[in-house]
């Protein structure tokens, strides 16, 4: 291990198991998705069937599901409605490792729902349920007493703000109230009701509309960051730019510009979320401003190459930091790979599966998994673990173990996410994943591809990409065996008398 | 035929089952809101649920409101749709002991996705449908057939409602048309006519009809000879046949077939859910001593009646005795 390392490993551990309180708008994110076979036979409008349904805890709840993969004690305090949709929420949120304790049922209003009706990938129309009222007089006086009690208990505390209703006055008052420092990711134009709170992260264009500053710049942010400083009375400002990176001013005029370290942007949905609970992580640790949004800009960078609302572990944090972005985490299980290809399913998104031995990785590979790639929006590649390929190849295969193949694949900009297997054949693993599309080599043509069945009933197709003569590991491997035999044979005629 | 409003009162002494499959209709009030910032999409705002039970379910509400007694022999999933189902059919007057909840699929589900703005008329958007993928599903034959030897010791008769899911799988089929021979069973089926042999009662629409004996129905000499055709292939007591605005024609075997007129103003509404109310009044009727042709004016009386509502709605004992004073029937 060597300095670097360390430093980062002592930096980590100072965020492990603090307790961050995130206080704001729950919401239930739902993503209902099918086909559309037909027009309806009542009124000429398109009938969905629907295949898939998901929900997922959004806006606060979100946030302390990261605080949670962060290895921290997040605590949430919001609302919900007496319905299903509560009921769903707050199961969500528990198995994302989140305390429920905080969550008031408020039976005048319903949960706050947005119901995605997606087809054939592609989104039809949104559906919100919500009622957009401040909380009543009793829950707000019940939260405003809970939030209380923890006065001197939390490291900071997050106000997630969606403009739903929950972060009257007398919520932000009680919050501000804990000791603690408090953190604003805001919404509309009015900063001034988070009066009290310490740093506010809107993006470019909050804080522009909030200011009226131009934030495409540099200046422009400083100025911004400047006006918002002086007229909320915050500590500092953290301005988050999309693919520019991050801005930050304090109040001392200690001030940063952070270039982002994404280098493929597949999904921004919920990288806020991400850099406020990191920053909150942070600050709750004591780090300096500067420090904690290098730390949330490297989370950022890894939450945008995963796809769908995603969070980042301690592990991945860690090992960005260290080695600059790593790829590591796209090396996933079969499970892993499963609930990948369900959650990306359910966000309409079309799922390529292919699989392999990958033993010495080749043009010949590289060509078909960008071929596998271009076939869909995400790429899930099934590898054969040391046996089955040593049951495929024969003795002495494969050359690389499992770890190292994975590894070189994960690394491929083409590659979403790469996951052993250890039968012969893929059936169980396509049943498993069940891919829109799987991609296999032209030289399957007339073998019968397993599970093509199994895809087609469920309207995905088989794809055979072509292949390009002349690359094979085998033939690579024939190759040095035959330069090694040329050369041990010039040798053993060099020492001939 | 007088005094047909005779057989409504005893409508009250008929104990039936409704076998078949259960559909929630559902209708989603919202209110156009503004294009969302995920994708280039309407967002729209939730105002209302509906939820109508639909189907088979519709079936034995509209017994249920004729004064039968009746049971319910269907299937949900366990979900909160099938829950208020079931609530709705148990308010209603339903029994609903034969109902089978199963985990393994979710209920039949048609829900429209309504918009528009407050004090218009409401447009549908879309409709989703939740429903078991086809083929995925165990039909649970044994479990089926048990509960229906359970509730066969009630009844004086069944109503098949089938509306091609899995509950109404071959060996379930079979039961009922053997049945057919010591008790009635009253068939409404949707695309397995053809597989409903010696049942006593049809009552297809003309869509059915044609599927079910390949001929196209273009005026009368053919709904005639598509009625005959049904009444010897299917050898049943009686065949009804719905004709939307052309009526509907009675089929008995070596009988004049009776040709019934739309009764009332023609002012339809909505004719979704019209079948169902047919089926139910008819049997209902047969079953309080009616003959077939009596049984038939009385199901066109209620027809009459579920027309003019919007969304699949039931005939009351009431509405149907104001209409039955009122029209008069044919000779």
């Amino acid at each position: 291990m060597n300095r670097s390392d360390d430093v980062v490993a002592a930096t980590l551990a100072r965020l492990e198991r603090r307790k961050v309180l995130v206080v704001g708008d729950l919401i239930l994110d739902r993503y209902v998705s099918g086909e559309v076979p037909r027009i309806s036979p009542e009124a000429p409008v398109p009938v969905v069937h629907v295949r898939t349904e998901e929900e997922r805890a959004g806006g606060a709840a979100n946030v302390a599901a990261n605080l949670a993969s962060l290895r921290a004690r997040p605590l949430l305090a919001g609302v919900c409605g007496r319905d299903a949709a509560g009921r769903t929420l707050r199961e969500k949120v528990r198995a994302a490792g989140v305390p429920i304790g905080g969550i008031r049922v408020d039976p005048r209003r319903p949960t706050v729902e947005k119901t995605r009706i997606l087809a054939r990938h592609q989104q039809m129309l949104r559906v919100d349920r919500e009622e957009v009222v401040p909380i009543d007089g009793a829950t707000e006086a019940k939260l405003v007493a809970w939030l209380a009690a923890l006065r001197g208990q939390v490291d900071s505390v997050v106000l997630s703000d969606y403009a739903k209703g929950l972060l009257t006055p007398a919520i932000v008052a009680a919050a501000c109230r804990l000791d603690a420092e408090v953190l604003v990711d805001p919404k509309g134009r009015d900063f001034a009701r988070y009066r009290g709170a310490h740093g506010i992260t809107p993006n470019a264009a909050e804080a522009e509309a909030a200011t009226g500053c131009d934030t495409s710049t540099v200046d422009g942010c400083r100025k911004a960051a400047r006006r918002l400083i002086d007229q909320v009375g915050l500590r500092w400002v953290v301005i988050t730019r999309g693919p520019q990176g991050i801005y930050f001013l304090t109040a001392e005029g200690a001030e940063g510009d952070v270039p982002t370290r994404a280098r493929t942007v597949f999904d921004v949905t919920g990288a806020g979320d991400t850099v406020i609970a990191v920053l909150a992580l942070a600050r709750g640790a004591g780090l300096p401003l500067a420090q904690g949004v290098l730390l949330a800009n490297a989370a950022a960078g890894i939450v945008v190459e995963k796809l769908g609302a995603a969070t980042v572990t301690p592990a991945e944090l860690g090992s960005a930091l260290a080695h600059g972005f790593s790829t590591s985490a796209r090396v996933t299980t079969r499970k892993g790979a499963a609930a990948l290809a369900q959650r990306l399913r359910a966000e309409g998104r079309r799922v390529v599966l292919t699989n392999g031995c990958f033993d010495l990785v080749h043009a010949g590979h590289v060509q078909t998994l960008e071929f596998a790639r271009s076939q869909g929006d995400a790429l899930l590649v099934a590898v054969n673990d040391d046996a089955s390929v040593r049951r495929a190849k024969g003795e002495g295969r494969p050359v690389q173990e499992l770890a190292a193949r994975l590894r070189v694949l994960a690394s491929l900009a083409c590659v979403d996410a790469a996951f052993p297997f250890a039968e012969d054949t893929p059936d169980k693993v396509v049943r498993q994943i069940a891919p829109d599309v799987l991609v296999k080599g032209e030289d399957w043509k007339d073998k019968g591809v397993v599970g093509r069945e199994l895809i087609e009933k469920r309207g995905g197709r088989v794809v055979l990409a072509p292949i390009v003569e002349g690359h094979s590991t085998s033939r690579i491997l024939e190759r040095i065996a035959a330069s090694r035999a040329a050369r041990d044979a010039r040798a053993s005629a060099g020492t001939s008398p | 035929m007088s005094g047909l409003a005779r057989f409504v009162e005893k409508m009250a002494g008929v104990e039936v089952a409704v076998v078949g499959d259960l559909i929630a209709d559902v209708y989603l009030h919202t209110r156009p809101s503004r294009l969302s910032r995920e994708a280039p999409v309407l967002v729209v705002r939730y105002e209302r649920e509906e939820v109508i039970p639909g189907g088979a379910a519709n079936t034995a509400r509209n017994l249920a409101e004729l004064g039968a007694k009746v049971h319910l022999l269907a299937e949900v999933g366990d979900d909160s749709t099938g829950a208020r189902v079931a609530e709705m059919l148990g308010a209603a007057g339903v029994r609903t002991e034969p109902l089978h909840v199963r985990g393994d699929r979710p209920t039949v589900t048609k829900t429209r996705i309504l918009a528009g703005d407050p004090h218009r008329t409401k447009q549908q958007l879309f409709r989703i449908d939740r429903e078991p993928p086809r083929g995925d599903v165990v039909a649970l034959d044994g479990e089926t057939i048990s509960r229906l030897e359970r509730v066969d010791r009630h009844v004086q008769g069944f109503v098949v409602s089938d509306y091609d899911y899995e509950l109404l799988s071959p060996p379930v089929i079979e039961w009922l048309c053997r049945k057919a021979a010591s008790k009635p069973v009253v068939v409404d089926s949707r695309h397995r006519l053809p597989s409903f042999v010696g049942v006593s009662v049809i009552t297809p629409n003309e869509e059915e009809a044609e599927e079910a004996t390949r001929r196209r129905i273009d005026g009368t000499a053919d709904a005639l000879a598509v009625g005959r055709a049904l009444v010897d292939s299917l050898r049943v007591k009686a065949a009804l046949l719905t004709r939307g605005k052309h009526g509907m024609m009675l089929f008995e075997p070596r009988r004049e077939p009776l040709d019934l007129p739309v009764i009332g103003s023609g002012e339809v509404v909505d004719v979704s859910g019209a079948g169902d109310t047919v089926v139910a009044a008819f049997t209902a009727a047969w079953l309080s001593g009616a003959s077939f042709a009596e049984a038939a004016w009385i199901s066109d009386c209620a027809a009459s009646v579920v027309v003019m509502k919007v969304g699949a709605s039931t005939c009351s004992k009431a509405e149907l005795t104001g209409v039955l004073e009122r029209a008069v029937p044919p000779k």
